[in-house]
């Protein structure tokens, strides 16, 4: 399994063939299309979550209040162009003011133009909801630059790219007014940089790297759990001699950190706190939940719950549109993807996984005997200074086996309190969420002998995930401990990390050879998943909640 | 050239299989756009099946209407027509040949009739029955049964439909004019209305699924 050395130089579209070019920017646009007509024609004004304080966050900033604060915005009496008269004033107070307001301040752009060009609610509605479809055709290209950069030839790097729109929350997002796929975009601008910081060890781009970073993290705070890895394995992986060394490892942090400072202080000055949120402040040890981690697992389907929402949560408040008919209209309503669409998603995730276990495994191996290099590179890295100069092979041994002991006994215990959901396939469904954890580990623990840059790229991905799935759990816990339920369970929080996993998973079908019809009949499930999912089920939602 | 006409050969091919892949599997639920259930979708917790629905034997279940619909939901959709749909058995897809008849009997009087081919109904589904000639507003309230019977066909290629244990107080199904002691007939109410808009969607998004399918799969390695 010799990794051919990186063939990317280029970025975005130069240095691409005639072909790669045609895929990715026909596919990107395709999907922007579909995106768009999703948000004109598709999914019911305030039917995607959280849907009415995101578009009065936009409303609030495009008319005038620049930065608006939890606690005093409200929500938008007559948004999407109800009649105040009949539905009276809206003064519940705006959640959504506890994101920092990058989404809000693009999305405001095209609700200002339509605002002033057009007569009427129709356009102004909608308009908000432009910048997420576009950003997830932008989503289709960027990634697939970072495939072809990678060494992914054309067509299997336009199956990669596409893959992750087929998931049917991803187009449900995109066609709504949210912070989640713009947030998305960034983040995988920031992973195509973090792949060429990493393969040419170009260092503009890891300071790129760092700056959309910080622009993804004045999007949203979720964001900032990829910053912080992100920045430290630039850090560690950072060449050259200790003056330059520090100098730029102090500059890339600034850079990737000053965004999230900023929004850190005005919490503090505002509110006390440097991670203010709604709720934040509550103690979990007075709440109404009690009893351990491993209680609320199998109290709760958490795990089911998570998998559910990342493949497709559906719905919020549009149901809510006839006056006479208000007394119906409490609460949201949103449904999950069960049926065909589920078991699609879930052969492909299975098979995802295991592609990426062997690849690990054979890694694996391969240090065992020894094979893996370090690429020739001019200066010393943390990273190659432990992986290369430090030749205490046995303690790497150990440290690996305790490592992967480690996450074998953190997945084991997910599948035996979670137990296994009762949906077709369920075993396989807990297989694919419990896997992380163990490979995880596995991955931290090849990544203290040589590797090539690539397989680096590969190895940091299901850390990473692993950091953010863990805090996500965390999160999840402390909820429960506040409420007496889990709540957060949104697999949506997961967005940012996705990028570098394609990427990592793109390294090993690269690696492995993986043929390209197993990786279409993977495409193909997908999108017949994701029709079954929209025709099926999120169609008739809509049409029979509409009150 | 030659490769410029594979990806087009290719394209059109990916393009024409999995557009007709999809249209073949969802024709039926986006034609199904134009009903609108009123009330909770019912959910069978202990379901049992009606016998076979041959021509003599026929299924009666008096409608209960505030248990259906609330009265404000049914004043709002007073002049749409009415339809019924009901859950269905068709026994692996043996139903063949015949016809399913529903009536609406106010006193034993008909009020109005819709039937469906045995060959349209699908498994495990809710079919509806519409009757376009009776707006809700003229039949809510009143004491009306709904009568299911076959008009044409055999006992071993009929379908059945599904009854699940009555809430508290509720009417129970009659069979051949036998009450059961626990269940009722599994139905909801719907009514009708123009769907173009969302139909029109659906075929937009296969379009375009089968379009980006053919796109990516027909991308070719590069040199």
């Amino acid at each position: 399994m010799a990794l051919k050395a990186a063939p990317g130089r280029h970025l975005f579209l130069v240095g691409l063939s005639m072909s790669s070019r045609w895929a990715s920017i026909s596919t990107a646009l395709l999907v922007a299309i579909l995106a768009t007509y999703m948000a004109f024609f598709v999914t019911p004004l305030g039917d995607t979550p959280d849907e009415s304080g995101h578009y009065s966050y936009v409303h609030d900033i495009a008319n005038g209040s620049l930065f608006p604060l939890l606690g005093e915005a409200k929500m938008t009496s007559g948004r999407w162009g109800y009649d105040v008269e009949t539905w009276g004033e809206d003064t519940r107070d705006n959640y959504m003011a506890q994101h920092p307001p990058l989404y809000y301040a693009v999305a405001a752009i095209p609700y200002a133009l339509a605002d002033r060009l057009t007569e009427g609610n129709w356009w102004k509605s909608r308009a908000p909801r432009l910048v997420s479809a576009l950003s997830l055709g932008l989503l289709v290209f960027v990634l697939f630059q970072n495939l072809s950069l990678i060494g992914l030839d054309a067509s299997r790097a336009a199956i990669g790219s596409v893959a992750i729109t087929l998931v049917p929350n991803l187009l449900h997002l995109s066609s709504g007014a949210t912070n989640d796929v713009f947030l998305l975009l960034l983040c995988a601008i920031a992973t195509l940089y973090f792949t060429r910081f990493i393969l040419l060890q170009r260092l503009s781009a890891a300071y790129w790297c760092a700056f959309w970073l910080t622009l993804a993290g004045v999007t949203k705070m979720t964001a900032w759990v990829l910053i912080a890895p992100f920045v430290a394995i630039m850090v560690f992986e950072l060449r050259g001699p200790i003056k330059r060394w520090l100098t730029h490892s102090v500059g890339i942090s600034l850079l990737a950190l000053a965004g999230p400072l900023w929004w850190m202080g005005r919490s503090i000055y505002h509110f006390g706190s440097p991670f203010y949120r709604v709720g934040s402040d509550a103690d979990p040890l007075a709440g109404l939940g009690s009893g351990s981690f491993t209680d609320l697992l199998s109290d709760w389907p958490v795990m089911e719950w998570l998998y559910g929402h990342f493949l497709g949560l559906v719905g919020f408040s549009g149901y809510c549109v006839t006056p006479e008919l208000r007394e119906f209209c409490s609460g949201i309503r949103m449904t999950q993807i069960y049926g065909f669409s589920r078991e699609a998603f879930t052969w492909v995730l299975l098979g995802t996984v295991a592609i990426f276990a062997v690849f690990l495994l054979v890694l694996a191996y391969q240090a065992l005997r020894r094979k893996t290099r370090n690429e020739p590179a001019w200066g010393v890295s943390v990273q190659s200074f432990i992986a290369v100069r430090l030749p205490w092979l046995p303690l790497k041994w150990l440290l690996l086996g305790a490592l992967l002991v480690g996450g074998i006994v953190y997945s084991v215990i997910i599948v035996t309190a979670s137990g296994i959901p009762a949906q077709p396939n369920g075993r396989f469904q807990m297989l694919s969420m419990a896997a992380p954890p163990a490979l995880a580990a596995l991955a931290l623990g090849l990544l203290f002998f040589p590797q090539q840059a690539r397989s680096r790229l590969a190895l940091y991905a299901p850390v990473i995930f692993l950091l953010f799935g863990s805090l996500l759990l965390y999160q999840i816990y402390v909820g429960y401990l506040i409420l007496g339920r889990p709540s957060a369970t949104q697999g949506r929080y997961l967005f940012p990390i996705l990028p570098l996993l394609i990427v990592a998973f793109g390294v090993a079908v690269q690696a492995l050879k993986v043929p390209r019809w197993l990786l279409a009949v993977g495409l193909i499930l997908l999108v017949l998943g994701l029709a079954d999912a929209f025709i099926d089920q999120i169609i008739p939602f809509y049409i029979e909640n509409q009150v | 050239m030659r490769s410029a006409a594979r990806y087009w050969i290719v394209g059109l091919l990916v393009f024409a299989i999995v557009f007709g892949w999809m249209a073949a599997r969802h024709w039926h639920e986006i034609q199904s756009y134009g009903y609108l259930g009123l009330g909770d979708k019912p959910h069978p917790m202990e379901a049992e099946l009606s016998p076979k629905l041959a021509p003599g034997t026929v299924v009666r279940q008096s409608l209960e209407w505030p248990r259906i619909v609330h009265p404000t939901v049914a004043q709002h959709y007073a002049d749409r027509p009415v339809c019924l749909s009901v859950y269905m058995a068709t026994h692996g897809g043996s139903a063949r040949g015949g016809q399913l008849k529903m009536t609406l009997e106010k006193n034993t009087e008909t009020r109005s009739a819709s039937q469906l081919p045995f060959d349209q109904l699908r498994d495990l589904r809710f079919e509806s029955f519409c009757f376009d000639d009776l707006p809700l507003g003229e039949v809510y309230g009143q004491p009306v049964d709904m009568v299911l019977e076959a008009t044409q066909g055999v006992p071993t290629a009929a379908p059945s439909v599904y009854f699940d244990r009555a809430p508290e107080g509720a009417e129970r199904v009659q069979i051949n004019e036998l009450t059961h002691p626990s269940h009722a007939l599994v139905y909801r109410l719907q009514i009708k209305r123009d769907a173009v808009q969302s139909q029109l969607s659906a075929w937009f998004i296969l379009a375009a699924l089968a379009l980006l399918s053919a796109l990516v799969l027909a991308t070719r390695t590069d040199d």
